[in-house]
């Protein structure tokens, strides 16, 4: 089956306009030491990752619907717990705490160092700012319906694409946490996938994903939430064999079992009869 | 004239990028431990002298470090690991410092970094490009067995002491770093472990990170072993800064990071620090090499992602 739709589309700078949305990405290096300083107290956060991509973003925005979509770095953070989960330690903590312990005067300090955000991105619409937990009645709907995947796999030619990472950390090289947000447009849809990433190496590994799809001429967007988890044993087969397949988040990912999934549809008729 | 022939044609071998043979690596890794076994655990160096941090593989920009700071052997250096890993020239890189320590042992100082371990280099990078280049782990090996020699620690003129990670609850005085047995793995824990992996906090004193290993240390530490040893300054690398040079701890610390572009995609710059005959310390930054072979920016093809 061939495309048949055509919907008039201008690439602009860093992004496109298509229908009735303007897409639009932003890359840039990471933030400066004072900057991050600055995000360390207005977060209130003791950590924030080694690399902060803090003027980094990818915006939908339907001025029409006024409605916008946003991935950013700052409300990503913002999600983050203020100390750290127990539950969660690098695989030499056991040997190195036996050791150390009996030194005085020793604090912990601590912060969020998976660097787990819940964040599934920012809805901007009548000038409130919502991120995850917040769901003003009428912008949400619940539902069955799936992003269609089998239409996501043709090879429709790619309008535009990016990739922007927004923050990523090496925990002190034991393992990885990353959150990035891809997005392809062609000319019948667009498909945006934000992914938390976390490797903690012969510990654990978790991925949040988020999905945005959007057919051009419809109501609404989907937006699918998976969350994957598993303890590290499912890796350490494959990795014994192939340490190179620890730094494949995507080869990860594939073998991490689903713990919840969820898809609602975001409803660009909110704000039809305001 | 003789005696450096071979180490001389190997640098200009790694100079063009290229890699040395397997038997040419042996042959640099023998000349290498020799000179390094002798070196001392906190080694002398004497100003003026460059100060650099990471470099992580990336061959380029070391190649445009040498631009910036001067070449071998008109400029020492002095290098304060983490050679390897992350970049996609760890094998060059590598070859080619561990070349300039052996054809200029007195104007070349090479320390130990965290990455310089056989198991974070099997994870990070170095371990899969020795595969790639070479088919098959011998190189690994030899170079993994060198890195148990390089020293520790470096101390200019008495008075700067450089090393990749930071202080350490178990060391007061440089003498205790002395004393340490370095010819073996990097332990996960205790005082040798602490000089390659700790980082410098705001808060004072030793804090414990939230990962459940490793340490941070205050300025109230910092300021009292820099006290205590007759020290100007504690000089280290291991993390990065967007500026590739940052002091903390009321300048009794700076952090160097020399790969700029860190991971080809970090958009930071790099610096190293120029310490000279009086031991007066200038920093120069630099931006990434115009480069053939490695990306440039990180915007990829598209692909069609689900």
């Amino acid at each position: 089956m061939t495309t048949t739709i055509n919907t008039p589309h201008k690439l602009i700078k860093n992004g496109i306009e298509i229908g009735d949305w303007v897409i639009h990405t932003s890359k840039n290096p990471i933030l400066k030491s004072t900057e991050k300083e600055e995000w360390e107290k207005e977060l209130v956060l003791n950590g924030l990752p080694e690399m902060v991509y803090g003027n980094n973003f990818i915006r939908l925005s339907n001025e029409k619907r006024d409605i916008t979509i946003v991935f950013n770095c700052m409300d990503a953070l913002k999600m983050l717990d203020k100390v750290a989960d127990q539950s969660i330690k690098v695989s030499s903590s056991k040997k190195w705490e036996e050791i150390n312990k009996g030194f005085e005067g020793q604090i912990e300090k601590s912060f969020e160092w998976t660097f787990s955000s819940p964040y599934t991105g920012t809805i901007l619409t009548r000038g409130h700012c919502y991120s995850n937990f917040e769901k003003p009645i009428g912008l949400f709907e619940n539902t069955t319906e799936k992003i269609d995947i089998e239409k996501l796999k043709r090879p429709d030619p790619i309008l535009f694409f990016d990739d922007v990472l927004l923050y990523e950390d090496e925990l002190a090289d034991n393992g990885s946490s990353m959150l990035s947000v891809k997005i392809r447009v062609n000319n019948e849809s667009v498909f945006l996938l934000s992914r938390f990433f976390l490797r903690v190496d012969d510990v654990i590994c978790r991925c949040l994903d988020t999905r945005i799809y959007h057919e051009f001429g419809k109501d609404y967007l989907l937006k699918e939430v998976t969350f994957k988890e598993s303890s590290f044993d499912i890796i350490k087969p494959y990795s014994e064999n192939d340490p190179t397949l620890l730094t494949d988040s995507n080869f990860i990912v594939s073998k991490l079992p689903i713990k919840s999934l969820t898809t609602e549809k975001i409803l660009l008729s909110y704000n039809d009869n305001k | 004239m003789g005696e450096f022939q071979d180490v001389d044609k190997y640098i200009s071998i790694l100079k063009e990028c290229k890699p040395l043979s397997e038997s040419e690596v042996r042959d640099l890794c023998e000349k290498a431990r020799e000179i390094l076994s002798k070196e001392s655990n906190v080694q002398p160096v004497r100003c003026p002298v460059t100060v650099c941090g990471d470099i992580h593989g990336q061959f380029h920009d070391l190649m445009e470090l040498f631009k910036i700071g001067g070449n071998c052997p008109d400029t020492n250096y002095l290098f304060m690991g983490d050679y390897v890993d992350r970049g996609f020239y760890s094998v060059e890189t590598v070859t080619l410092l561990v070349a300039l320590k052996v054809r200029y042992k007195d104007r070349v100082t090479i320390l130990r970094g965290n990455h310089e371990s056989r198991q974070i280099t099997q994870v990070y990078g170095f371990y899969d490009e020795c595969l790639r280049k070479y088919g098959n782990p011998n190189v690994w090996k030899l170079f993994t067995d060198l890195f148990d020699y390089l020293p520790l620690t470096a101390l200019i003129e008495n008075q700067v002491f450089c090393l990749h990670g930071g202080l350490s609850p178990s060391i007061d005085t440089l003498d205790h770093i002395e004393n340490l047995d370095r010819v073996q793995e990097v332990p996960h824990e205790g005082a040798m472990c602490d000089l390659l992996w700790s980082d410098p906090d705001d808060r004072l004193g030793f804090g414990y990170s939230p990962r459940g290993a490793g340490y941070t240390f205050g300025k109230d530490i910092s300021e009292q072993f820099n006290h205590n040893n007759g020290l100007t300054l504690v000089a280290r690398a291991h993390q990065l800064v967007m500026e590739g040079y940052n002091w903390c701890h009321d300048q009794n610390v700076v952090t160097i990071f020399s790969a700029p572009n860190y991971c080809y995609r970090c958009g930071n710059l790099a610096a190293i620090m120029e310490i000279d005959e009086k031991m007066k310390h200038t920093f120069l930054q630099f931006d990434p090499a115009p480069r053939r072979g490695e990306p440039h920016v990180t915007r990829r093809t598209p692909d069609y992602f689900l």
